[in-house]
């Protein structure tokens, strides 16, 4: 079950990541040069990766937490960066989108929130990963039999949305 | 401020600006729907723009929630995991859960977005529903938390159903007000004869929903205190500010207590309180007396209280004026127009100062018999000045999202060619 919650975790960080690289490089692009079809691509997948990253966090906060209550102080500066470019996302998201022209230093700030946010999971993980090996410390499965349970019909129920959702952002950043 | 203030006002500023945005996600999906079976069945086309309309105010919110979400959870596992920990065994799974949730949620959205332009309304009616299904789901899990601190006897207890359904439809009754006062404000613009026919229809529509919300929220209301009653009788103590156990136990409007602990002043009605918990002036409500004063909650919560009910009944009385003008085929006047504007926001207020109640009254618990809040702490946490930053962030992000509302709003007068 170990296993299992591992890879429950870290497949939707991956994809979360997979999706943030794709968007950083397209917040580049438009930053350096106007490219409107980077914006469409973004405003497109940004809510869906986003929501993928918080599912996964929501399974790690549970199964970790009597890890968490040891280091969790220490783990507050990296996760206040995180907010941070989180909510100022956010805002920028809502500032740019909605309006037909966007200034270049906002592309620059967004791009800003994205590596702050690379910052901040590389410095996550930084106190994260040694606390786990030194204290080799197992994760609270009790909850995992229910989880996968569920996850079968909840990923059979989305997957056709969900794929066409990041099918459309492909196909407005080719058009 | 000590460490453990300034974790609170965090978190309590975090879950202030995120619950708006939440009460929003719930309402909105749900309105959309009623509108857009309206626009299917009846192929009515100002519905159909109406939808539209809810639908970009939604994308608006949802992008907020997801954020303001995301937030909330990163400061629960750092500065809260004791907390985290406490309720792990019993109701853990819910937290967990509650993701599969907000995908259905993000992932439905997102494809109703897609779909807008693309598939007829009946087809986009079916996308929308998981919408509310996943907005639902994520509010009854949360909620279920939540009321296992306030009751922590099982992990679903009679306490569940009744935070949940109370808050659901005061989210959704938020919402319909929010549209009612919009609605009033546009239709005192000049507008066509048609449009203001069709915008009278709709405000009455709108109150009507208000009106049978109120009621069911007045019956959960009374329910939930009854529950209180005997699951947090202190809570209730300090919401009534009753100072001593006894029967004939009276409810008391504005008020306070003083110093020796002794409740004076304010309008006092003799034996309601016990009438309205136990349905007989005879019975036994337990009062402050019963605890020692250090675990009184703030007693702030009486005037907290004392609030809501003075504006639930100016919000009734309006909403009445509303259902008696439509009943009687009357056009609104205009003076009730102007008042509805204001009102708009009181739904909001109210969810607000519920939630307030309900985290103030339960305090100096986190999980009530089990976990003060202090303890709730993670050892050695300490914000220091980020909470001024975090404030700095929740207002940009609330301007930002006041703009992009205006905007879109603009926008889709132009596009459907509308003028309200």
């Amino acid at each position: 079950m170990v296993v299992a919650l591992y890879v429950f975790l870290l497949v939707p960080v991956l994809i979360y990541l997979v999706f943030s690289v794709i968007e950083i490089w397209l917040t580049l692009k438009i930053s350096v040069r106007k490219h409107s079809r980077s914006l469409l691509f973004i405003q497109a997948s940004t809510e869906i990766t986003h929501t993928i990253l918080v599912f996964a966090y929501a399974q790690f906060m549970i199964a970790f937490s009597p890890l968490l209550m040891e280091i969790g102080a220490q783990l507050w500066w990296p996760i206040a960066l995180l907010s941070v470019s989180i909510l100022l996302r956010g805002s920028l998201y809502l500032l740019m989108f909605y309006r037909e022209h966007s200034r270049r230093f906002e592309y620059w700030v967004l791009l800003a929130t994205y590596l702050a946010g690379v910052v901040a999971l590389v410095w996550f993980l930084a106190i994260l990963v040694p606390a786990i090996v030194t204290r080799q410390f197992v994760p609270d499965t009790t909850n995992m039999p229910i989880v996968l349970a569920v996850g079968g019909p909840a990923l059979a129920i989305i997957i056709v949305p969900l794929v066409a959702v990041y099918r459309r952002a492909f196909t407005l950043l080719r058009k | 401020m000590d460490s453990l203030d300034a974790a609170r006002q965090l978190i309590g500023h975090t879950l202030a600006v995120h619950i708006v945005i939440v009460a929003l996600s719930i309402g909105l999906p749900v309105l959309m729907s009623i509108f857009e079976w309206r626009a299917w069945r009846k192929n009515d086309d100002k519905m159909r723009a109406t939808v539209k309309l809810l639908a970009r105010w939604a994308a608006v919110f949802v992008v907020g929630g997801i954020f303001t979400g995301t937030v909330v959870a990163l400061q629960l596992s750092t500065l809260w995991a004791p907390y985290l920990n406490e309720v792990r065994p019993n109701v853990g799974i819910f937290f967990q859960l509650e993701g599969y949730m907000f995908l259905v949620e993000a992932v439905f959205l997102s494809w109703y977005f897609a779909t807008m332009h693309k598939v007829g309304t009946r087809k986009h009616f079916w996308i929308g529903i998981p919408v509310s299904i996943g907005t639902m789901g994520s509010a009854f899990f949360i909620t279920t938390v939540n009321a296992y601190m306030n009751n922590p006897a099982a992990p679903i207890t009679l306490t569940t159903w009744l935070e949940f359904t109370h808050s659901l439809f005061s989210y959704i009754f938020a919402t319909v007000m929010l549209f009612l006062g919009y609605v009033a404000w546009r239709s005192l613009r000049k507008q066509t004869k048609p449009m203001q026919a069709f915008l009278n229809f709709k405000m009455g529509k709108l109150g009507i929903y208000a009106a049978v919300l109120l009621v069911v929220l007045a019956l959960l209301g009374h329910q939930s205190a009854v529950n209180l009653a005997t699951t947090q009788p202190h809570k209730l103590a300090a919401i009534e500010i009753l100072d001593k156990t006894q029967s004939n136990a009276p409810l008391r409007i504005g008020g306070d207590i003083n110093e020796q602990g002794v409740a004076e002043g304010g309008i006092v009605l003799p034996g309601v309180l016990s009438a309205l918990v136990g349905y007989n002036d005879e019975t036994v409500v337990k009062g402050l007396n019963e605890y020692p004063s250090y675990q009184w909650p703030d007693l702030i919560v009486h005037t907290l209280f004392d609030l809501k009910m003075m504006l639930i009944g100016l919000v009734s009385l309006v909403v009445l004026l509303v259902v008696v003008f439509i009943w009687r085929k009357k056009q609104l006047p205009k003076w009730l127009r102007v008042g509805l504007i204001p009102l708009g926001l009181t739904g909001f207020v109210l969810v607000e100062l519920g939630w307030f109640i309900t985290e103030f009254g339960r305090q100096t618990w986190t999980v009530v018999g089990k976990q003060t809040t202090a303890s709730a702490l993670t050892q050695g946490a300490d914000i220091k000045g980020s909470l001024i930053i975090f404030i700095v962030m929740f207002t940009v992000l609330a301007l930002s999202t006041l703009f992009a509302l205006a905007y879109t709003t603009r926008h889709w007068r132009a596009t459907e060619k509308l003028s309200w």
